[in-house]
């Protein structure tokens, strides 16, 4: 491990040091975790887990093109490649117990032409303003073992032109298995008596289901924002919503609530479950609560009920900036059945304690 | 002519007093004069904030400000927060996170927060509309503060659509800035002071470069903004206030 992170550290360093006279931007991070996993079943188990992440970040910037990439090199140890494999590609055994996971967030070229940019390859898009829930989102991929719940790429050709300071219009064309199927998404965004609104229109190649929507988000009071999508194919038709809620007390305290519904058929969710992914049930709730205590301590509380099993998740995690560029992160994470309604496994109750440690570069 | 004498120095004694009270300054003419000093056209400010928190190492963040009217872009150069932008359009703000890609609105409430943790809040970077549209100004007296003489000016909104209802000032007579200053809820609580040193001259005007803001909500904290380098009244490309920069 220590053999690994060295011989990265110094296959980097020198591009690092080199980039502050070209136009190369290098940053990132390197996180390690630790934690106990406790299975709360008939069999009590306990299970010794550890992750390290190696968060790469390159920018290359000129007046009209851009190159931006971001990748993450994930060294697993003991059960925790369980919890990965079902969402990352690319891994392989380094060691007895030990994995080597990569994941390309991000590597893509923007193009400026006048009032277009034209981005081609992996890039973060994100639709909608929920924070869990985003019913009009079909791209981003959460990571839920991530606090900050941060997302992964997509590969895509997107054009987006700029109508004013705040208004724009985009299309985006994503490739499928291979180039064998592309959806093309279209969405307008705008702001009106301050705002945010997008529509949104969809196209499945592969399953040639077509879906239109909007999202909203701004105030009344509390924070105000939501979403809707309705899909639609021949006798195929179903919507999925978000409400959300947010307010703040004492300068300090985020809260948030978000309601989520969908009634498609259970009969096709082999159709949609990519559309739905990864919330197969139909309603859920979501509680989560920010407490700054100060700029260098925060308190995350996140709490995710599947209102069809009972189902829920819920975080907890303490952040302590101890330098400038150096985190500690105390967290603890609690799952009683299967939130995204995939499986009826009853048994499952799962608490996994861990404590991490993150340097910015 | 005794008589003729004496009227004339009545007269004249009448003619002084009521002139001293024609020349005699205004809350509101003290605050148009400081307004014509703070406020500006444009601006590229790059700013360092110090962060002091009780018994922790000081916290450096540094920022670049694009400003022009009520429009904003702002991004940091310290490198742990290089990945944050802001962009603000009238009492519109938005922050860009380059790393997730993602943007956000922050609305009505969530402006109270301050920035990146720091005891400035969104509302008093959003702050832009002249002092004296929004509040009704008195002007109290005079003390010295720091060896300089200073007006003491007292501000009640007209309604309470602002973020501070009652504000406190101290003006510096010969300079027409204020040197320190207390925010006040409705409620009469004490919120927020302001102290401001470090006076520079810049072609027409005069401004402090350091700015000690305490949030008295939280024990022993403060934040210093100095002002490294500024250049006022400059050609801005319209370009800068907009959601496709902020994004780029």
């Amino acid at each position: 491990m220590i053999l690994l992170i060295t011989i990265l550290w110094f296959l980097f360093t020198p591009f690092y040091l080199s980039s502050q006279q070209k136009n190369f931007d290098f940053s990132g991070y390197f996180q390690t975790e630790s934690g106990i996993l406790n299975f709360l079943s008939d069999e009590y188990k306990n299970y010794f887990l550890n992750r390290n992440t190696f968060r790469f970040n390159f920018l290359n910037k000129k007046q009209n093109i851009k190159l931006d990439g971001s990748i993450d090199l994930h060294i697993l140890a003991t059960e925790y490649q369980h919890l990965y494999f079902s969402s990352l590609d690319n891994s392989t055994q380094i060691y007895d117990d030990l994995y080597l996971l990569t994941n390309l967030r991000k590597l893509y070229c923007m193009l400026k032409i006048k009032n277009f940019d034209i981005y081609i390859g992996r890039q973060l898009i994100k639709f909608g303003e929920g924070t869990i829930f985003s019913p009009l989102d079909p791209f981003s991929k959460i990571d839920f073992n991530d606090i900050l719940l941060s997302r992964y790429g997509i590969d895509a050709i997107r054009t987006k032109i700029s109508l004013s300071n705040t208004e724009y219009f985009e299309t985006i064309f994503l490739p499928k298995e291979n180039f064998k199927y592309k959806d093309i998404t279209s969405r307008l965004g705008f702001t009106i008596y301050n705002y945010d609104i997008s529509t949104m229109i969809y196209y499945y190649n592969k399953s040639n289901i077509k879906s239109f929507g909007f999202s909203f988000k701004g105030d009344l009071l509390l924070g105000l924002y939501g979403e809707y999508i309705y899909y639609f194919k021949d006798d195929i038709n179903f919507y999925s919503y978000l409400l959300g809620l947010d307010y703040s007390l004492y300068q300090k305290i985020i809260f948030k609530a978000e309601f989520y519904k969908n009634n498609y058929d259970n009969n096709i969710v082999s159709i949609v479950n990519n559309f739905i992914s990864p919330f197969f049930s139909k309603t859920y709730l979501m509680l989560q609560t920010i407490y700054t205590l100060s700029i260098i301590r925060s308190i995350y509380f996140t709490y995710i009920f599947n209102l069809d099993n009972n189902a829920n998740l819920t975080i907890l995690a303490y952040q302590h900036n101890i330098y400038q560029n150096i985190d500690i992160i105390f967290s603890l994470r609690h799952i009683y059945k299967d939130i995204s309604g995939f499986t009826t496994d009853e048994n499952l109750q799962v608490i996994y304690y861990s404590f991490g440690l993150k340097i910015r570069f | 002519m005794d008589f003729i004498k004496f009227m004339k120095k009545i007269f004249f004694l009448i003619f002084l007093t009521s002139n001293i009270s024609i020349f005699a300054i205004t809350g509101e003419e003290i605050l148009r004069k400081v307004d014509n000093n703070l406020n500006f056209q444009s601006a590229i400010i790059t700013t360092r904030l110090e962060i002091h928190l009780p018994n922790e190492s000081v916290r450096i963040k540094k920022l670049k400000s694009y400003i022009q009217g009520k429009n904003a872009y702002t991004e940091f150069i310290n490198k742990e927060d290089k990945h944050i932008r802001y962009l603000k359009l009238n009492k519109q703000m938005w922050i860009y996170d380059t790393e997730e890609e993602n943007i956000f609105l922050i609305s009505g409430h969530l402006l109270k927060q301050g920035m990146m943790g720091s005891d400035i809040s969104y509302e008093d970077a959003l702050e832009a509309d002249k002092i004296y549209e929004l509040y009704d100004i008195n002007l109290l007296g005079e003390e010295k503060l720091n060896e300089k003489n200073c007006y003491i000016v007292e501000l009640i909104a007209k309604n309470k659509n602002v973020s501070y209802y009652r504000r406190k000032m101290w003006i510096d007579k010969e300079y027409f800035i204020p040197l320190k200053e207390e925010r006040y809820a409705i409620s009469g609580k004490l919120l927020k002071t302001f102290e401001y040193f470090d006076i520079k001259l810049y072609k027409n005007r005069v401004y402090p470069t350091k700015t000690i803001v305490s949030d008295k909500l939280k024990q022993n904290t403060k934040t210093i903004a100095i002002i490294e380098e500024v250049i006022f009244d400059i050609d801005i490309p319209q370009n800068y206030f907009s959601k496709r920069y902020l994004q780029r």
